[in-house]
């Protein structure tokens, strides 16, 4: 089979999401090489995938969403309140706002946004990219400060991801080897609970990455319409990590990453809820450990 | 997104009346209250499709949360010529969803078959007429699909499964599975308007 033909029969999945990022790569650039008839089924397909989103039943976001967001976005209004109290700033502001008249932020300010901005996603909590969040937030600020820059940011920004990728499929594995092998990861044993007496359970904890992994042994499958579902609980607020169910043999692995606030006291809990999870803890609860 | 003067009728519109086309002009000027209302606007669904597919509220807040703020920093392209900004928004939202179900162990339990049956729209007053309507042809053709090509088309989707790991999860041939999906898409083509609500061909 031809390359062409080969690509051509995976244009469907592409529209669906359902290649992985190497297929993907070499999809996109076969189309932007100017292949019409690759193209041609992808918009056909595009149009309906996109439509299939229509399907899914909305659901309010948390209020705590709208206030993170809009912290940020109005954050610049702060940085710039702050440095009108500067007068070499301010001078600065000036002359610069005559070239860049979209832009009209100072170097000083824009140091003051940066802190500002990292001050205020400390403060509150927000951490757009938990990875690297000094560096995702000195590289926004740049962004806002310099429109020349943004080209250059968003060079960054895909290679970042494109490297992301990458390391995502060489680590495989390896990945829960190094997190169970990190220094700051944290063990956490989950006893049974009530009629699941025989079951336990084992919590790997990196507060770091937000990472979580349980390990669960002598669970009974899930009746029919049930679902296991994991909690993690700070602070008496219990926070769903995601479900699963055991195997035939009673073992079950999940891995969760980017998860909050792991660095205080956690307790991990599996409750036994209605397929597809609940929003908050109702049924039995099966396993728990702090 | 361009950065132009703002238009008069774009100045004279404001708050829930506004059109996409106007709230997005006044985003690229800036205004905070332009992201607002299209927060107001489309937010749960962003959040509906990003907890359907992570099962995890967390995560899917976060979803929605990057999603908007990439929007507010112009970091997203829409190119109105494709189709509608809500359909292309949605697209967005999903496919950040499916590189977080990549990034997650592959090995992990995976979600049943049942989670994915369509549950019923909320009474939600606010939400757009258009989507509603769409939501309701959507649903219906979706529901008319043969099982086995619904489930194909939904792993696919919902899931960023390949034809491989399709295959291993319904324990079908690649080839059946390959062939589901062409029909199901197909189905889907012949039975859905077009999302942009143009012709191919005009641009």
């Amino acid at each position: 089979m031809n390359e062409h033909a080969e690509l051509l029969e995976r244009a469907e999945l592409y529209a669906l999401g359902g290649l992985d990022a190497d297929e993907r790569a070499r999809f996109e650039q076969h189309v932007a090489d100017g292949c019409a008839e690759c193209e041609a089924v992808l918009r056909a397909n595009l149009d309906v995938t996109a439509q299939l989103l229509l399907a899914v039943a909305p659901v309010r976001p948390s209020d705590a969403v709208h206030e993170r967001l809009f912290a940020r976005v109005r954050a610049p209004e702060l940085a710039r309140a702050a440095s009108s109290a500067a007068p070499v700033a301010r001078e600065r502001s000036a002359r610069r706002g005559a070239r860049l008249s979209r832009f009209p932020l100072s170097a000083a300010a824009g140091v003051l946004l940066v802190l500002g901005l990292a001050g205020l996603s400390t403060l509150l909590g927000v951490r757009l990219m938990r990875e690297r969040a000094v560096g995702a937030d000195l590289e926004e600020g740049l962004a806002y400060e310099e429109s020349i820059s943004w080209a250059l940011v968003r060079e960054m920004e895909s290679e970042r991801s494109r490297r992301i990728a990458s390391e995502r499929r060489m680590a495989g594995l390896d990945r829960i080897v190094s997190a169970l092998e990190a220094p700051l990861a944290r063990s956490l044993a989950l006893a049974g609970q009530g009629e699941f007496h025989r079951a336990t359970a084992k919590a790997y904890i990196e507060p770091e990455s937000g990472r979580l992994i349980l390990y669960a042994s002598n669970l009974p499958p899930v009746p029919d319409g049930r679902t296991y579902q994991i909690w993690v609980i700070v602070a008496d607020e219990p926070r769903s990590v995601g479900v699963f169910r055991s195997d035939s043999s009673g073992e079950a692995k999940y891995d969760a990453g980017r998860l909050q606030d792991l660095h205080g006291p956690v307790t991990v809990a599996v409750t036994l809820e209605s397929e597809g999870g609940a929003l908050r803890p109702t049924g039995p609860t099966v396993l728990a450990g702090s | 997104m361009r950065r132009g003067p703002p238009t008069p009728d774009a100045m004279a519109s404001s708050g829930a009346m506004a059109t996409d086309g106007d709230l997005l002009r006044r985003l690229s000027e800036r205004e905070a209250h332009a992201l607002e209302v299209l927060y107001a606007r489309y937010s749960s669904y962003v959040m509906g499709i990003s907890l359907r597919m992570l099962a995890s509220r967390e995560e899917a807040e976060e979803v929605v949360q990057d999603v908007f703020w990439q929007l507010w920093k112009a970091e997203l392209h829409y190119d109105p010529a494709r189709g509608r900004f809500s359909t292309w928004l949605f697209s967005v939202a999903r496919f950040r969803c499916l590189d977080r179900l990549r990034s997650r162990e592959r090995t992990l339990p995976r979600a049943s078959l049942r989670e994915l049956e369509l549950t019923e729209a909320p009474d939600d007053q606010e939400a757009e007429v258009f989507l509603i309507e769409q939501q309701k042809q959507v649903r219906a053709v979706l529901a008319s699909l043969p099982e086995e090509q619904r489930t194909a088309i939904e792993l696919a989707f919902f899931r960023g499964l390949t034809h491989d790991e399709i295959a291993e999860f319904t324990g079908e041939a690649l080839g059946t599975v390959k062939s589901r999906i062409r029909r199901g898409l197909a189905r889907l083509r012949g039975a859905l308007p077009n999302a942009s609500g143009r012709r191919e061909g005009e641009s």
